[in-house]
């Protein structure tokens, strides 16, 4: 304790080029956790994706962008699924509209803002299952015509509750439950009947996606291929196939990061070895006298490391706490989602094991960038440095 | 503690240039005498003294510790004998400006692995003898020269070293502190029976001396 103490009076006595050189671990270290937290988030939201129709094969529109099981535009009729349900291979076959929306009012995010999920109501299990409705809500009754269930976030954020009306591409709808889901995607979800998102998107006798489930003995991939020999108008993917579309997207994503994260504690480190070095370099006389009163050079080495590691702790803690929020920022403004509804579920955005690691990689980075600057305060001659300094 | 010197030489390369700051000097000192290095500046006397604290390596002769060739010692041993046998004051002092005075003190035994509590009550004592018990919550800057002297001879003291090297310990000093730090290496010499050696200009310390040498031009001489 009492060498930390010395530690950081030592590193106090350089007050602005250490607080400099805090500030740029620091802001390295905000970049990082708010870069690296944002696109972490955005990876499990589309990992999570996946979790849905499982087993089954998608079939969509040709050459149309997939998230995941989840199609961006493209339109089938939807007399494919009484064609798909003809199917020997195929046990039954579901029509569904889904849409991501990316404006909501003026605002225009570049996340989706919300998705709109259509599929007959005798379905809904599929999607709702990985939900829990809030209590006094319910599931639209079969012969509604205007009855929805929406995500609790999106529902949060315009203050809706169940029974409440409200306006979707200038149709009016009543909010009959509200629902709860780990899924980020069902979060921000307007679920409805199938006919019912025909009519607001205007898709008469029109769907952008079948989930095909395979009768117990055929495989997804052979499903799949038999799709594709009989129906012209789109294209069958099974579960390998869609994760694999995602897959090298996500992959790019993720080596983008660590070769940013790797640059930035790669100048962190540079920093901190150029200051550690003009520390040293300016204390020769102490290193020098330490050396000549018989001080180990583990003491020596450990003086300069701890005076390192000690930039790096401030500067991780500063960093964190700034990168912490600035991913806060981020997320609201690429989604529009209010800022203050980020604050509950802090620990969802910026994960604290990621935390944890960015915290503990800054230190080592510090440390590491002190070893030259140690080594260096190590190997000085006592007589020509105290000759020199006197 | 017996120091013993044989043909020691030690040269500098200063560019194409050789100096010879230490020439073929002989050298001894015996247990518990007070022995002054007298020499005009640029003359050797600090680069002898690094040599005998081993602080430096000669470039040749040998330098003798209880007979014991101090060539054939490591890092590590030799770092070992100056903390635990040899004590330093050096001319400017050198305290480390971030300790308080008691940490400075505190500071060899720490190195030496002693108790915090020994370190403490150690500390306390010898910053008492040297007239600083008042003032050990203070840092170096806050202390005039005479003091900063009394503290690093205090720190030389820590790990009760059986030699004492002072590198014109009254060099920075006026004539009356300089007083003063004379009368306490000489108390130190006669109460702990510290073998003291001293490089100086100074009158003063070189009459209290046991054994005089001169140095000039690298070259030692016994006087007295």
């Amino acid at each position: 304790m009492r060498l930390v103490a010395m530690c950081l009076r030592n590193l106090g006595r350089r007050r602005l080029r250490t607080f400099l050189c805090v500030f740029g671990v620091a802001v390295s270290t905000c970049f990082v956790v708010a870069v690296g937290s944002t696109t972490l988030r955005f990876v499990t939201i589309m990992t999570d994706m996946n979790i849905f129709f499982q087993g089954d094969v998608v079939v969509v529109a040709r050459d149309v962008i997939m998230i995941q099981g989840f199609p961006i535009g493209g339109v089938i009729p939807q007399s494919v699924v009484d064609e798909l349900d003809k199917m020997d291979c195929v046990d039954r076959s579901i029509p569904v509209i889904f849409n991501f929306e990316f404006h909501l009012g003026e605002d225009s995010g570049v996340l989706p803002v919300y998705a709109t999920i259509g599929l007959p109501l005798e379905e809904w299990s599929m999607i709702v299952r990985f939900a829990t409705l809030k209590p006094g809500g319910r599931l639209p009754e079969a012969n509604s015509t205007n009855e929805v269930i929406m995500g609790c976030s999106l529902a949060e954020q315009f203050g809706i509750l169940t029974g409440s009306n409200t306006y979707l591409k200038g149709q009016e709808l009543t909010v009959c439950g509200i629902i709860e889901s780990p899924s980020a995607l069902l979060g921000r979800s307007i679920i409805m009947s199938l006919e019912l998102a025909q009519d607001v998107f205007n898709y008469p006798k029109r769907i952008n996606m079948a989930v095909v489930k395979p009768k117990p003995s055929i495989t997804q991939e052979e499903l799949a291929s038999r799709i594709e020999e009989e129906i012209s108008c789109g294209m069958a993917l099974t579960e390998n196939e869609r994760n694999e579309l995602i897959k090298p997207v996500l992959e790019a994503v993720e080596n983008w990061i660590m070769a940013i994260q790797g640059i930035l504690l790669l100048l962190s480190l540079t920093l901190v070895a150029i200051v550690g070095m003009m520390n040293a370099s300016e204390r020769r006389r102490d290193f020098a006298t330490l050396d000549a009163i018989g001080a180990p050079l583990s003491f020596v080495f450990r003086v300069v490391i701890l005076e390192t590691s000690l930039i790096g702790l401030l500067g991780g803690i500063l960093g964190i706490a700034f990168g912490a929020l600035a991913a806060l920022v981020l997320s609201s403004l690429y989604t529009s989602i209010p800022l203050v509804q980020f604050f509950p579920c802090i620990f969802e955005i910026v994960p604290p094991v990621y935390v944890l690691e960015i915290f503990l990689a800054v230190v080592v980075v510090c440390c590491v960038g002190g070893i030259i600057p140690a080594i260096n305060a190590t190997r000085m001659r006592i007589a020509e440095v105290l000759r020199s300094e006197y | 503690m017996k120091i013993k010197t044989v043909d020691l030489t030690r040269i500098y390369h200063v560019g194409a240039s050789k100096i010879i700051a230490v020439n073929k000097s002989n050298f001894e000192v015996s247990k518990s005498t007070f022995t002054a290095i007298v020499g005009p500046s640029g003359s050797g006397k600090s680069t002898l003294l690094n040599l005998i604290g081993l602080n430096d390596y000669p470039t040749a002769g040998k330098i003798l510790i209880d007979n014991t060739d101090t060539s054939l010692l490591s890092g590590r041993e030799r770092r070992k004998i100056r903390l635990f046998r040899i004590g330093f004051v050096f001319q400017t002092f050198n305290l480390l400006a971030t300790l308080s005075v008691l940490e400075n003190v505190e500071l060899p035994m720490a190195l030496a692995g002693k108790p915090s509590k020994e370190q403490r009550e150690t500390a306390v004592r010898l910053l008492g003898n040297v007239g600083l018990g008042g003032r050990i919550h203070h840092r170096p800057k806050e202390l005039s020269v005479g003091e900063m002297q009394r503290v690093a001879i205090a720190r030389a003291l820590a790990n009760d070293p059986e030699v004492i090297i002072a590198d014109e310990p009254t060099g920075e000093l006026d004539s009356k502190t300089a007083e003063e730090i004379i009368g306490l290496l000489f108390d130190i010499n006669r109460n702990r029976k510290t073998t003291v050696i001293v490089a100086t200009h100074d009158e003063k310390l070189v009459k209290v001396a046991e054994t005089l040498y001169t140095i000039r031009d690298g070259k030692l001489k016994l006087k007295h």
